[in-house]
């Protein structure tokens, strides 16, 4: 997709959210459209990593968890100021996809989905140590919310901190950088020969994934008020995936509609826990059997006929 | 003594863990992250044909069915989900997880989340050396060394064995000898089912199986591989029994042992991951070629 037109679908979809209080006085679709956005810093940041970059990590839970609840803890037992607990939730987050960066890109391919999908479940470990002070199993509530709880300024503050993540994001996928990635996800010999070090530029994906997955997971635990063991769950690994592979791989727009329609889904299937699982299962299945470019794709093939019927490209 | 014993004794149950997930991805070259669901599936099998069939069938007959359907669930995920797409490694790992995640939820569905109960198939314990360990760990110890001992077996003297070797190794020359790379992979995924499914039955009494206990399960077979190194099986025994006693060994010594000794296996994958990527008995450059 060009870039003008990214910048496009996103501005609008921005202003139009803009004005969602004013049409929607239902306090519980303007939350669920405020963690699609949550969930949309999460999908895109992950799509640099699984997209572009093409390094599969079933580990992003630590990262959304783990800041999450970094930035909790801070705020509970220290009073730290909610934008110094989100700094720190993403510089600890930072430091993680470092050092998971380093040691996993050893391995290669699908090696590095298994091992990364093990370091959420040690966190959740270290979270047992200590039940009263790190929360165990309950995990931990009571520290403050972003503005005070208060529904739409959280909405707007979301809201700004999505476009900006967005913007950033399609500036380095549409950059030189997502050229390098994409270069090293098709042949990293070949990019290796051409003089680019493979390796930095993996853990800077890494990286990124990691600093923009902490970005969401504070948001999310400081708009919540609240959070458990269960968002280092392997679930919330998965998330980011089905959003990506729902959205078409390596389109930043993609993953975005991809995150829109899982959490509406998840909004509509809270009455059926037990389908829920089942049914993005059932989606990842079909998806990349049938649709291996996801949602961007089939839009792409519809202009395609397009242009052949009304025979508007050169013929 | 007591942690030599009772480390071994786990270390052979880790053993049988890992060694299914090591013939698939010897074998096939791909990630079956199914495949721990395989050893759930066979012990909720076992507890609910005890539940209908009752004393009116012999116990090995229901064992031989568990088997079955857990291979029944190994050829269906290998032929219609990984086949088809089995270059892509990444496509193979996302579609193995769902198709795990699915397995869980109908598990839920079907028994709850709690863990389940298998009966033990040796009841009662024996003095080892002067420990005192429950038969059923003894057996899943026998179990382990036996369905080594048949694998060497399988692989040195059968024909399908010594196909499955030439596959592992060269998959191109068996193609062009006539042979079928899709049929070999199945055969692998089917032999790593019966061994899933065995274990699942040896393991089920020791370690209560509940539908999320695939990823334990998955973690210790990655820690397996990982030490024994990568696409080779006998490499299993000797990491499956490192890693039993230093978890045996750190539940005991180490403060807060108890809660930590799970993350044992990850420790492990990291610092060999560090130190010698290739693992204990592992093929340098092995990763490579897949």
């Amino acid at each position: 997709m060009e870039k003008r037109t990214m910048y496009w679908a996103v501005f609008s979809g921005f202003i139009l959210e803009l004005f969602l209080p004013l049409i929607i006085a239902n306090y519980w679709t303007l939350r669920i459209f405020m963690f699609a956005n949550i969930f949309v810093i999460f999908a895109i940041s992950s799509d640099i990593l699984l997209g572009y970059a093409g390094l599969l990590s079933f580990g992003q839970a630590l990262f959304f968890g783990g800041a999450g609840y970094v930035g909790a803890l801070l705020n509970l037992h220290f009073g730290l100021p909610l934008i110094l607990c989100i700094a720190i939730g993403c510089g600890v987050a930072l430091i993680l996809g470092l050092f998971i960066g380093y040691i996993c890109l050893r391995l290669k391919g699908p090696y590095l989905g298994v091992v990364t999908l093990i370091f959420p479940v040690l966190f959740i470990t270290i979270l047992h140590l200590s039940p009263a002070y790190l929360g165990g199993d309950n995990g931990i509530a009571g520290f403050a919310q972003i503005a005070g709880g208060s529904m739409h300024a959280q909405f707007y503050i979301v809201l700004v901190v999505t476009l900006a993540s967005l913007l950033i994001t399609i500036k380095i996928a549409l950059g030189n950088m997502g050229l390098i990635l994409k270069a090293i996800r098709e042949d990293e010999m070949g990019a290796e020969a051409v003089g680019i070090n493979a390796t930095k530029y993996k853990v800077f994906a890494f990286a990124y994934s990691a600093v923009f997955g902490g970005l969401a997971g504070t948001l999310y635990s400081l708009v919540m008020g609240s959070v458990a063991p269960t968002t280092l769950s392997p679930h919330y690994s998965i998330y980011p995936i089905i959003m990506i592979y729902l959205g078409g791989a390596s389109s930043i727009i993609g993953a975005t509609i991809g995150a829109y329609v899982i959490t509406y889904l998840d909004l509509y299937l809270l009455a059926f826990p037990f389908m829920r699982i089942i049914i993005y299962a059932g989606i990842i299945i079909v998806v990349l059997r049938c649709f291996p470019d996801g949602l961007m794709g089939i839009f792409k093939n519809i202009g395609g006929y397009q242009k052949w019927l009304s025979l508007k490209s050169k013929v | 003594m007591d942690i030599l014993v009772n480390g071994i004794l786990l270390g052979l149950g880790y053993c049988l863990v890992g060694v299914g997930v090591s013939l698939i991805l010897g074998v096939a070259k791909v990630f079956d992250l199914a495949y721990a669901s395989y050893y759930t599936i066979a012990a909720y099998a076992v507890v609910t044909l005890i539940q209908y069939m009752g004393p009116a069938m012999p116990i090995g007959i229901i064992f031989l069915i568990a088997i079955g359907i857990a291979v029944g669930f190994s050829v269906v995920t290998h032929f219609f989900f990984i086949l088809p797409v089995r270059k892509q490694g990444t496509t193979v790992m996302v579609m193995t997880i769902a198709i795990a995640m699915v397995i869980q939820e109908l598990l839920i569905f079907k028994d709850g989340s709690e863990p389940i109960h298998l009966p033990s198939i040796l009841k009662g314990t024996s003095v080892l050396f002067g420990v005192w360990t429950s038969n059923q760990k003894i057996l899943v110890g026998g179990v382990t060394v036996a369905i080594m001992a048949l694998l060497w077996l399988f692989f040195a003297k059968t024909k399908l064995g010594l196909a499955i070797r030439a596959t592992a190794d060269q998959p191109e020359a068996i193609q062009l000898s006539g042979g079928s790379i899709r049929n070999v992979c199945l055969a692998s995924g089917m032999l790593a089912a019966v061994v899933a499914g065995i274990g699942g039955i040896a393991l089920g009494p020791i370690y209560p199986p509940h539908p999320y206990a695939w990823l334990d399960l998955l973690i210790i077979a990655f820690a397996v591989i990982v030490l024994g190194g990568l696409g080779n099986i006998w490499g299993c025994l000797p990491a499956g029994l490192i890693l039993g006693v230093s978890e045996v060994g750190f539940a005991i010594y180490v403060p807060m042992g108890g809660i930590i000794k799970r993350s044992v296996g990850l420790m492990i994958i990291l610092l060999v991951l560090a130190f010698k990527p290739t693992g204990i008995m592992g093929v340098k450059g092995w990763e490579e070629e897949a």
